[in-house]
């Protein structure tokens, strides 16, 4: 059994490390100089010299980043084995707790650049994605581009066409990183009204985004208006109706997707299924 | 003989009967909603509004045409879909634009709001951009919010909406509720439920508006909460100041008097609140304060000056009714001597 005076430390103990703090406290009225020669008088016989102002105190400023050790790639932080300066709530929510990260001590710091070293090959090989363009290819696909068609006149959907839908909805791309399927959409024709259809984008010569549009008529006459219905992100179900694949980005390292690239052809054989 | 006429006759009829119910049963089934929609728009260019909708064939076509057939088969009949989309554009451009989201917030107010289909296809005419901004979680949220409020029964619920439909998505359902609340400081349960069920925009209402008037009915005209909760005129036709008016007049042409605890009579010859209230401008001036029409306007203008004139920092004193005789002798007594009145002893 304790006894109460060691029960009443340990408890002082606790309080003080959970409140323990660092302040600094300035007099509020400064006591003479001594003048050489004189005795130095005790400042506390005074009343007012014994008043003091907070300057600052410990937890008034931010302890600032922290730098930890990435064990695995983390999206837009940075890759396996990189020593990165991250917010420290970030680090102690997320990446430390759930071992995506950990401490950049000395001897971690050692130790994982022994792995790194050990790893270095493996490294090399590892097809990594740019997250500008993880970025831009996500953004792209959770477009559907309405398609503006003339309602009376004849049209084809083509590049020309297909890159000023683009530029109405605040993506401006060159004409040429554009590709149409083979079978060319010709109209006026009611029945493909808000149809979806599949074109792709090319980004960097690298980065193939799979895109969709949706064919909308429009009139010059005011009197007369085309009512479908509205834009929405398409289903699955909706997808296979018109008999388009789910599909996301392809990437490729070298600047294989050129201007006379077929990709089409490529991308029914080697489009992914899911997201990376 | 006289046995086997009948049987034949009977045959005849059945096959009659059997006959009509395959034809209306085939029409209404395969080419209702596609001829629906094709006559719709053939009737909507003829009066000038000349909308194109997507091919028969289209996917498109096939979703709009989904919400005509679902209604169909709920009992909505032809003639009413035709004639609401034809007299109301809007109607059509909404279900045609929309259709899962519209048929979505008519079979939410039909299943939680306990109207009829046709009663909802009439709200989706009349406020389309509300309703599909709102969605129909935030419809039911609404609706549960004015079972909470007292109206509990469907019938009562399906009336409140028919009366008001702006209940459904003018304002958030916990204001409602805590109005209702702060309407029980006014009246009891019983009272307070049968004045939302009679008026619901009562829901819609700011709380110091509400008590404004209220304070008023209670101090000034000396009128009890059960009378008050009798009328409705006071909630959403008649403004504070319009029943500041009819109450001046009303003591002016001598219809009206304060009640006194005292002398009981006054308030039984004194006219009913709710014929003060809920009647019309003609009824008021002629019924109720036995004057004429111009002589009840002539006194809104003269009030519209007195009111400007007025510099008082409160509309109305709050004069509890026990110390209503204490504040009239008061108020005489503070009276002035006019200036041309030569003798003093009126002053006394």
């Amino acid at each position: 059994m304790l006894s109460a005076s060691q029960l009443h430390r340990f408890v002082q103990h606790i309080n003080r490390q959970a409140s323990r703090n660092t302040w600094v406290l300035r007099r509020v009225f400064q006591p003479e100089v001594t003048p050489p020669g004189g005795v130095q008088k005790n400042p506390n016989d005074f009343h007012d010299y014994q008043k003091y102002e907070v300057v600052e105190f410990e937890t008034q400023k931010s302890a600032g980043p922290i730098n930890v050790i990435l064990l695995q790639d983390v999206e837009g932080i940075g890759h396996q084995f990189d020593v990165v300066s991250v917010d420290r709530t970030l680090a102690r929510k997320d990446l430390l707790l759930s071992k995506k990260a950990v401490y950049a001590s000395p001897f971690d710091l050692k130790y994982y650049s022994d792995m790194k070293t050990r790893m270095a090959e493996e490294l090399a090989s590892r097809i990594r994605i740019p997250y500008e363009l993880k970025v831009v290819g996500r953004d792209l696909q959770k477009m559907v581009i309405p398609i503006k068609v003339n309602m009376e006149n004849q049209w084809t959907i083509d590049r020309n066409l297909v890159k000023s839908s683009l530029r109405q909805m605040g993506v401006f791309v060159a004409e040429n990183t554009i590709f149409l399927a083979a079978k060319p959409i010709s109209g006026p024709n009611f029945d493909i009204e808000a149809k979806l259809f599949r074109f792709y984008v090319v980004v960097n010569q690298q980065y193939i985004v799979p895109m969709l549009g949706r064919i909308t008529h429009i009139s010059v006459d005011e009197s007369k208006q085309m009512i479908s219905p509205t834009l929405t992100t398409p289903r699955d179900e909706e997808l296979a109706r018109y008999s388009i694949r789910k599909e996301f980005p392809l990437y490729s390292k070298n600047n294989d997707f050129t201007e006379d690239f077929p990709i089409f052809e490529h991308m029914k054989e080697h489009a992914p299924t899911t997201p990376h | 003989m006289r046995r086997l006429l009948p049987i034949f006759r009977r045959n005849l009829r059945i096959s009659a009967f059997s006959r009509q119910c395959t034809t209306s049963d085939d029409t209404l089934r395969t080419f209702a909603p596609n001829a629906l929609m094709d006559r719709i728009v053939d009737d909507l260019k003829k009066t000038g509004t000349h909308f194109v909708i997507p091919g028969r064939d289209s996917f498109a076509r096939q979703e709009s045409a989904k919400v005509f057939e679902k209604l169909l088969e709920n009992g909505v009949k032809c003639e009413f879909l035709l004639d609401a989309n034809t007299k109301n554009a809007t109607l059509f451009r909404t279900i045609v634009s929309q259709p899962g989201a519209s048929l979505e917030i008519l079979e939410t107010i039909v299943n939680v709001g306990y109207v009829t289909f046709e009663d909802a296809i009439r709200l989706l005419a009349l406020f389309p951009d509300d309703l599909l901004r709102h969605g129909s979680p935030s419809i039911t949220k609404n609706i549960e919010a004015l079972s909470a409020c007292g109206i509990s029964t469907p019938r009562t619920i399906g009336s409140a909406i028919k009366k008001c439909p702006p209940l459904l998505f003018a304002r958030d359902p916990q204001e409602m509720q805590r109005l209702a609340h702060e309407i029980g400081g006014f009246f009891s349960r019983k009272q307070a439920g049968h004045l939302i069920s009679r008026c619901p925009q009562i829901l819609l209402k700011p709380i110091e508006e509400i008590e404004e008037k209220y304070e008023y009915m209670f101090y000034q005209m000396g009128v009890e909460a059960d009378d008050v909760a009798e009328c409705i005129g006071w909630i959403d036709i008649l403004t504070f100041d319009e029943i500041v008016d009819r109450h001046k007049f009303l003591l002016a042409t001598g219809k009206f008097a304060t009640p006194d605890a005292k002398r009981p009579q006054i308030r039984i010859e004194n006219p009913k609140l709710q014929s003060i209230l809920d009647s019309k401008e003609e009824d008021f001036a002629v019924k109720v304060a036995r004057v004429t029409m111009e002589e009840w306007i002539v006194f809104k203008a003269l009030r519209v000056k007195e009111t400007i004139n007025e510099k008082k920092e409160r509309k109305f004193e709050r004069i509890k009714p026990s110390k209503r005789k204490a504040y009239e002798r008061r108020h005489k007594e503070r009276q002035e001597l006019a200036e041309h009145v030569f003798d003093v002893s009126h002053g006394n």
